[in-house]
């Protein structure tokens, strides 16, 4: 009792705060997030997409629209699990050194499966399910020199694809000129050091999930709602859309613009890979919005592709570029689905889930087996 | 770097700490004070360190020279120009784009147009604070109230104590003299408990109480005229304990660490909010500087002893200046002279206002400080207007701050405040029970200061 002092109980406090400050730095950054995109990116290097050799593994992660908004009832837990190997890219370890590869896939989080577990990701059901071997290089997208040597690493043969999905118009400026490396686990001094630099505490992630806890327009006033759109759908259910963002049906001359822009990046890819003997398939993703719209009470609007998508593709196939427009598929399968309360978009996030990405899957193994897109 | 920040609990105060109870030596403590002094000065701006040590070269020379010329001319010079140059540099940093600005503003009211430059002067941290130690320290030397040190570390050390160095409280040498002769006596543990026990009631005033309102009521004072009758009022009630607790809270935190190196520094508040009258809240609020105000302006003024008239002026004007002294703002004028007019009337009341039962004096004083406080906080007359008029004018439309954080932070504000023991009334010895609640509220302080929803000291803008 002689040492219940405050002179040494509030010392005591505070180093032990600075020690639990120092040991949570070197502790994976996945430890403290809602899901592996934030904790694993944190940590990658400049030829990686994420930390190399990391792993996340969650029966409860949520989606990113739900955090935005802070808004905790509209969770949908589900269990993710995120393997990256030592290349820094999402597959299973091996699968790089399997001489099995016959599809490179490009794109942003919808290729790399955010939210999603690995068998369920485009790559893994495109493996598992329709036999065709994928290596994801996403979220990362490459200069078209750089194709070369990733195809050299995973012994591409020709006749191989590279399937490019695109949601977004990610041009020439986007891409980065990298060459595939593989890396040791990042060392928990490492870990410290970084954290340093990217001002990263895991006591204040902590720390502001508490605060947030009392954001919730009870105590505290919400300031994230803004960030969200909360919209009723036909079947009862309630989704969430990031604000403002429409599907409308036309495009001004601005973003044809950058669309162009987009193509011309596409079709260097393209080339590159036409050099190297692999077929390149580019594969239209709509957003959230364009696919749910005319099932939003109240009923009425109807399932219009988004001009972005409708824009692309008619530039895509005006370079003579095969593509996949998959505004139908998921259309029409999230309006099956949607009086059995099932989704191909997660209520709660901006991509899509496995049901979606099964959709896409599907669609992408059909092109690959008969050659041509679309059926045409 | 601010007290409640981790670089400053995890690093500065530690290393500080250490360093010093490792020193034996007195001359090696005051060369460590004044080092861990401008150290913690130059987070805030490094550039103005050579300000500060230009303020205390010339206040020490000046005791030097008092030693020198005890009668005479020189004595007089001695006073004069160093007084001349600390204000001179107040003037500037402070005041002079507000001069030219209120200049302009006059000549446009009279009909001229007169274009003056625009003035990007940064204010340095802290200034208005150490210019008043070094002003005190030289008069009373004058007055052979103290003896002027000879001893540049020990003088230094006083200056650029860190504890009071960016908003007080304004510790006079003659009360920290005999401390600072003595550090090299200073035993750790005397104080330790006290210290630790000043530092985080302080924290806990600032963090959990003043922030906690601040958070609900700051939003809603973006636009004052948009309040019901009732939000005006929780407002100003609020920004009157979010004051009081920021602000003391603060103190608090600077006795304590004045403490933790054997140093006491003068009690800042004495429940400021138990006052019966404004004499008597000035007797309590902010004490280290209305005791400057009186000691050095108002005595000097001639105090009550120059007729009744003058006395009022003397009032109306030191408590002008001393709304002069916390920003150039023309609300911190009317602030100030609203309270010159408080005490100018409260003495002129007589002993009227003293036969009123003092539960009701207080109440009144409270609610006339509130109307005081919604000057203070407003950045134009403006944003006082709207706020006054809808505090008056009972007006039942507008947006409600519906957050149940303020009626909880404000009911356990006006407890504290209103009825309990302030931080110098307490024996500052804690039972188990007592120092575990403690711990407790500062873990809720440590997980504010990691979330970094905390705001800057009040005052570190005077």
């Amino acid at each position: 009792m002689r040492y219940l002092r405050l002179r040494t109980v509030l010392p005591a406090m505070l180093l032990a705060t600075f020690v639990a400050d120092g040991v949570t730095r070197a502790m994976p950054v996945t430890t403290w997030t809602f899901r592996a995109w934030e904790g694993l990116v944190v940590n990658s290097r400049p030829t990686t997409s994420f930390e190399p050799l990391g792993r996340f593994d969650s029966p409860v992660a949520f989606g990113d629209l739900a955090n935005m908004g802070n808004l905790p009832w509209m969770r949908v837990h589900r269990r993710e699990t995120f393997t990256i190997d030592a290349y820094g890219f999402r597959n299973p370890p091996g699968r790089a050194e399997s001489d099995q590869v016959t599809v490179l896939l490009l794109g942003d989080s919808f290729a790399t499966g955010s939210g999603v577990s690995d068998d369920l990701t485009l790559s893994g059901q495109l493996t598992s399910t329709w036999g065709h071997t994928t290596y994801s290089m996403a979220p990362m997208l490459p200069r078209a020199v750089s194709l070369a040597a990733f195809a050299q690493m995973l012994h591409m043969k020709p006749g191989g694809w590279v399937v490019h999905q695109q949601t977004y118009a990610y041009t020439e400026a986007h891409a980065r000129l990298t060459e595939p490396a593989k890396h040791p686990p990042v060392s928990a001094i490492e870990r410290v050091k970084r954290s340093f630099r990217a001002d990263l505490r895991p006591l204040r992630i902590l720390a502001n999930q508490l605060w947030k806890s009392l954001q919730n327009d009870v105590w505290l006033a919400n300031p994230f709602t803004g960030a969200v759109r909360r919209a009723r759908l036909l079947n009862g259910d309630d989704m969430l859309f990031i604000a403002g963002e429409s599907a409308p049906e036309g495009v001004s001359p601005d973003t044809a613009k950058v669309i162009a822009e987009a193509v011309s990046y596409s079709k260097g890819l393209r080339d590159e890979a036409a050099r190297l003997g692999l077929r390149y398939l580019a594969v239209l993703v709509p957003i959230k919005t364009a696919v749910y719209q005319h099932l939003l009470a109240p009923p009425g609007a109807a399932a219009v592709p988004p001009g972005t998508v409708t824009e692309t593709e008619r530039q895509l196939e005006a370079a003579g570029i095969e593509v996949l427009n998959l505004f139908e598929p998921l259309t029409a399968r999230a309006t099956s689905a949607l009086p059995r309360h099932q989704y191909v978009y997660w209520r709660d996030d901006t991509h899509w889930n496995p049901a979606g990405i099964a959709t896409a899957a599907e669609a992408i193994a059909g092109v690959i087996a008969q050659g041509r897109p679309n059926g045409r | 770097m601010l007290f409640n920040s981790l670089p400053f609990l995890f690093f500065f105060l530690p290393i500080t700490y250490f360093v010093f109870w490792r020193l034996r030596a007195r001359t090696s403590r005051y060369v460590w004070l004044t080092v861990t002094g401008y150290a913690f000065y130059s987070f805030w701006d490094y550039r103005f360190c050579a300000l500060m040590a230009l303020s205390t070269l010339i206040s020490y020379t000046a005791g030097l020279a008092m030693l020198r010329w005890p009668t005479g001319l020189p004595r007089r010079l001695a006073l004069w120009i160093p007084i001349v140059l600390d204000l001179s540099l107040l003037g500037y940093f402070k005041y002079a784009g507000f001069t030219l600005t209120s200049f302009q503003g006059v000549a446009s009211w009279l009909g001229y147009t007169v274009d003056v430059p625009t003035l990007n002067i940064v204010l340095p941290v802290g200034i208005s604070f150490y210019t008043f130690h070094t002003i005190t320290y030289i008069v009373d030397c004058y007055r052979g109230v103290i003896t002027p040190t000879r001893n540049l570390a020990e003088f230094s050390a006083y200056v650029s104590l860190f504890a009071q160095l960016v908003a007080g409280p304004i510790v006079r040498f003659r009360q920290i003299e005999a401390d600072l002769d003595d550090v090299e006596h200073a035993r750790t543990r005397r104080d330790l408990e006290r210290a630790w026990s000043f530092f985080a009631l302080g924290m806990c005033k600032k963090v959990l109480i003043a922030d906690a309102i601040a958070s609900v009521i700051d939003p809603a004072l973006a636009n004052p005229a948009a309040l019901t009758t009732l939000d005006a009022w929780l407002a100003a009630v609020g920004y009157t304990y979010q004051l009081y607790f920021d602000f003391s809270g603060y103190s608090d935190m600077a006795v304590g660490l004045g403490l933790m190196f054997g140093l006491r520094l003068p009690q800042n508040f004495d429940s400021p909010y138990k006052a019966d009258g404004p004499a008597d809240f000035w007797r309590r609020w902010h004490i280290s500087l209305s005791t400057v105000l009186r000691d050095y302006l108002y005595i000097p003024l001639g105090g009550n002893r120059r007729g009744v008239t003058r006395t009022y002026v003397n009032l109306l004007l030191t408590m002008v200046i001393g709304g002069l002294w916390h920003g150039a703002a023309w609300t911190f004028v009317a602030w100030g002279g609203y309270h010159g007019v408080l005490l100018a009337l409260e003495r002129a009341c007589g002993t009227t206002w003293q036969r009123v039962p003092r539960p009701l004096r207080q109440i009144v004083t409270f609610l006339l400080v509130v109307v005081g406080w919604v000057l203070f906080r407003s950045t134009t007359y403006q944003m006082a207007a709207a706020w006054l008029h809808r505090m008056f004018v009972p007006e039942a439309g507008g947006q409600m701050m519906t957050s149940p954080v303020l009626p909880l932070a404000l009911a356990v504000a006006a407890i504290v405040a209103h009825t309990m023991p302030n931080t110098f009334e307490l024996p500052h010895r804690w039972n188990g029970a007592a120092i575990a609640g403690l711990a407790v509220l500062f873990l809720a302080v440590m997980a504010v200061l990691y979330s970094g929803h905390q705001t800057p000291f009040l005052y570190f803008q005077f």
